[in-house]
């Protein structure tokens, strides 16, 4: 006959006679009661933010929830520790159950809080002008910057002249100067479309991105199909209006 | 997609070849969740090197080079000659996950794409570019706030026609489960349960991950936090690996590739993998010379990134996370690891590394004092938010650092009957704190919401802390299973 401890393979270093006979130390007693006691304030955080939790779903049941948890599987991890056989029989069953419920209590919920992202407000699938257009967010801190850059990349290789009532932000205008050769430059002797034309351009496929303050930024018909050759070398995107920009194509490349 | 479905497969094949001879002895399910990184970070850190020295890569010279890079992890694989079940066995779990990988997003399309996702392909799509080196202002102006590893990882998009690499995000999603899974089978192999409870135990971290919304999120979200979790996860549990006895000190290549690929994958990496390399220095198991030589490689190549890119951006802006000083701070940090290791070696330093290791999360307790004295305020809403995230809805993060502390509470009452497992349980409790003590250091404390950096960078240690809890959970409730004729003393 031989015991479990001598002659199992690989056996590993610390069996659990060993471990029946000496683990609950003074130490895992401290832990435990550090444990109990952050158990209780969560818990009671829990009960305090319930009343002002509309706002972020589930929070404070969560807290309640660990809190009371906590609190129970540390009185259940110290009754283990008084009665060993509790640990093995007792134990594995509990943890067994409340690892599947809390399981099911994400597959139930993870729908709905995936749903507090706006993905069709946050994606872009590509960095297409197209795809800027459609999903992008006229709130956000870098939109003017993400539908310049999209707009750089359609009319690769051409100037740039952006109007210096178009609001770039300085942290772009220091680094992201290859968006624009010329940015803030003078544009008065470009010749504008009336808000009339820009919004024919649109019902006629013209493309409009929306920038930075409600603002935005038209592109006439013939510039939004991709690989549209450019017939000028210099583009500029000019003022229509307080709210909108158009960008228009100029002979030639302003200083 | 079936270009990129090729070029991930190579990438896998060389990450494959990376292992060398340890491929028998670290398990199928880690090294098929390990290569597909290490391959990913190993080519990254060649077209670093490239971009460095300013060589523009076209798409011949591309392939050119994934080609050659593939026939020799090919030829290293077939010279040490691993057991064929084993490479066959690898060889198909990797082939799921690409596959798998692609028909998902065949079907879905799935990118979530932010401002922030936004100027790492803009970094990606110049890294090409004929005209734009990295030190022209199109690029060296984001390389003080978007660390390299990302935006290297993504540039051969150019070669394939696209913005971004459709299958990188998912595919990390699914390495990460891998490599959790392998790592709770590694952790309890000394463990004599039957083999349901142990395949239970590896599948744990991994429905864990499928039901947090944040992970789930981060599997199509162009954004590093998971990958440096995967890199992370990987790099931790080889290093386990190379310290058990029945391990091999070749699995140190991935490794090292892997922890270098967290220091350059977020701003904040050097000093997560300086904790993960001062907890590999107290691993007595490990030839000191070769603990030494893992810790200065990967410390040289991050010190060397720093250096070129401080040299590159020269005066940081005011906006800039990376400034001189912080990574001084980093390097500093990875160089001590260095001389822990170096000097741990020597009888009478050993003991005190050990003391020095195990003291890391008591030591970031105790560094959040003076912000506490003297800027109570910014600490504390720090401090506060950054709990409140772990169970406010909106952080995303579901259910499952609540469920972590009753399980916390179990693994403390009994001593670890899992061999090395110490080293998790210390890195993943060290950077918890680290993570913590950032946003009081920094000037704005972090804030309330999923996109917060505190809140992704808990994503960096999630799969490690579930990987660890499943271990030991089921390793301390699990009923033995003992062999015929044996009774239970």
């Amino acid at each position: 006959m031989i015991t479990s401890s001598e002659k199992i393979p690989n056996a590993s270093p610390k069996e659990p006679e060993e471990i029946s006979g000496s683990m609950y130390g003074a130490a895992n007693g401290v832990a435990l009661g550090c444990c109990f006691a952050i158990g209780v304030i969560i818990l009671v955080a829990g009960i305090v933010l319930y009343p002002a939790s509309d706002g972020a779903p589930g929070t404070a049941r969560r807290a309640i929830f660990v809190g009371a948890l906590s609190c129970f599987s540390a009185l259940v991890a110290l009754a283990a520790s008084q009665f060993p056989r509790l640990w093995k029989m007792i134990l594995p069953p509990v943890v067994l159950v409340g690892f599947l419920g809390v399981l099911l209590g994400g597959v139930l919920t993870t729908g709905r809080d995936l749903s507090l992202i706006s993905y069709s407000k946050r994606s872009h699938t590509s960095l297409f002008v197209e795809d800027i257009s459609a999903t992008s967010p006229s709130s956000n801190e870098r939109t003017n910057y993400r539908a310049l850059y999209a707009l750089r990349r359609r009319i690769a290789g051409a100037h740039l002249i952006i109007d210096p009532s178009l609001p770039l932000d300085r942290w772009h205008l220091k680094y992201r100067a290859d968006l624009a050769d010329v940015i803030a430059a003078d544009t008065s002797s470009t010749p504008s479309p009336s808000i009339g034309q820009v919004i024919a351009w649109l019902e006629s496929g013209g493309i409009e991105l929306p920038l930075q303050g409600g603002k935005r930024l038209v592109l006439p018909p013939e510039l939004t199909t991709n690989g549209t050759k450019i017939s000028t070398s210099a583009l500029a995107i000019v003022a229509v209006d307080t709210t909108t920009y158009a960008l228009v194509q100029i002979p030639q490349a302003q200083p | 997609m079936i270009v990129e479905t090729l070029y991930f497969a190579a990438l896998a094949i060389i990450g494959l070849g990376l292992f060398g001879k340890s491929v028998d002895k670290t398990g199928v399910l880690l090294v098929a969740g390990i290569s597909i990184p290490a391959g990913i970070g190993f080519m990254s850190l060649i077209q670093l090197l490239l971009a460095i020295a300013s060589v523009k890569l076209n798409g011949l010279f591309f392939w050119l080079l994934v080609a050659v890079l593939t026939v020799a992890a090919t030829g290293r694989l077939v010279a040490v000659r691993p057991e064929r079940k084993t490479l066959a066995a690898i060889g198909a779990m990797i082939a799921v996950a690409i596959v798998g990988t692609a028909v998902f997003q065949t079907a879905f399309h799935a990118a979530v794409l932010s401002f922030d996702s936004y100027d790492y392909l803009v970094l990606s799509s110049n890294l090409y570019r004929p005209d734009t080196e990295l030190s022209s202002p199109a690029m060296s102006g984001f390389l003080n706030n978007y660390p390299p590893l990302l935006w290297i990882a993504h540039g051969p998009a150019r070669f394939f026609g696209s913005d971004f690499l459709t299958l990188l995000h998912p595919l990390v999603f699914a390495s990460t489960m891998i490599v959790s899974a392998g790592l709770v089978i590694f952790g309890l192999r000394t463990i004599s349960i039957s083999r349901w409870a142990k395949w239970g135990a590896a599948i744990v971290p991994s429905l864990v991950m499928v039901t947090t919304p944040q992970i789930l999120h981060h599997a199509v979200y162009l954004m590093p936090n998971l990958f440096t979790g995967l890199l992370l996860t990987s790099a931790v549990s080889l290093l386990w690996v190379s310290s058990e006895r029945d391990g091999s000190i070749a699995v140190l290549l991935p490794a090292a590739i892997c922890l270098a690929g967290v220091a350059l994958a977020r701003q904040e990496g050097g000093l997560m993998a300086a904790v993960a390399m001062v907890a590999f220095a107290t691993k007595d198991s490990v030839p000191w010379r070769a603990r030494t030589a893992f810790c200065a490689s990967v410390a040289a190549i991050v010190t060397a990134w720093y250096a070129i890119m401080i040299a590159m951006t020269g005066e940081a802006s005011s906006e800039a996370i990376l400034t001189p000083m912080n990574a001084a701070l980093q390097f500093g940090c990875l160089w001590i690891a260095v001389a822990a290791s170096a000097s741990s070696g020597w009888a009478p330093l050993s003991r005190l590394v050990s003391i020095g290791a195990a003291s890391m999360p008591v030591v970031l307790i105790l560094a959040h004092l003076p912000f506490l004295i003297f800027g109570p305020a910014h600490a504390i809403q720090s401090m506060g938010t950054f709990g409140v995230n772990m169970f406010w809805g909106g952080s995303l993060w579901g259910v499952w650092w609540v469920a972590t502390m009753p399980l916390l509470a179990l693994t403390l009452i009994a001593p670890s009957r899992i061999h090395g497992s110490g080293m998790i349980a210390l890195v993943t409790l060290t950077i918890f704190i680290l993570i913590d003590f950032l946003g009081v250091l920094r000037p704005a404390p972090y804030r309330l919401g999923d996109q917060d950096s505190g809140n992704r960078m808990l994503i960096h240690i999630f799969p490690l802390v579930w990987a660890y809890l499943a271990m030991r959970i089921v390793s301390e409730l699990t009923p033995e299973k003992l062999p015929k004729g044996v009774v239970s003393a």
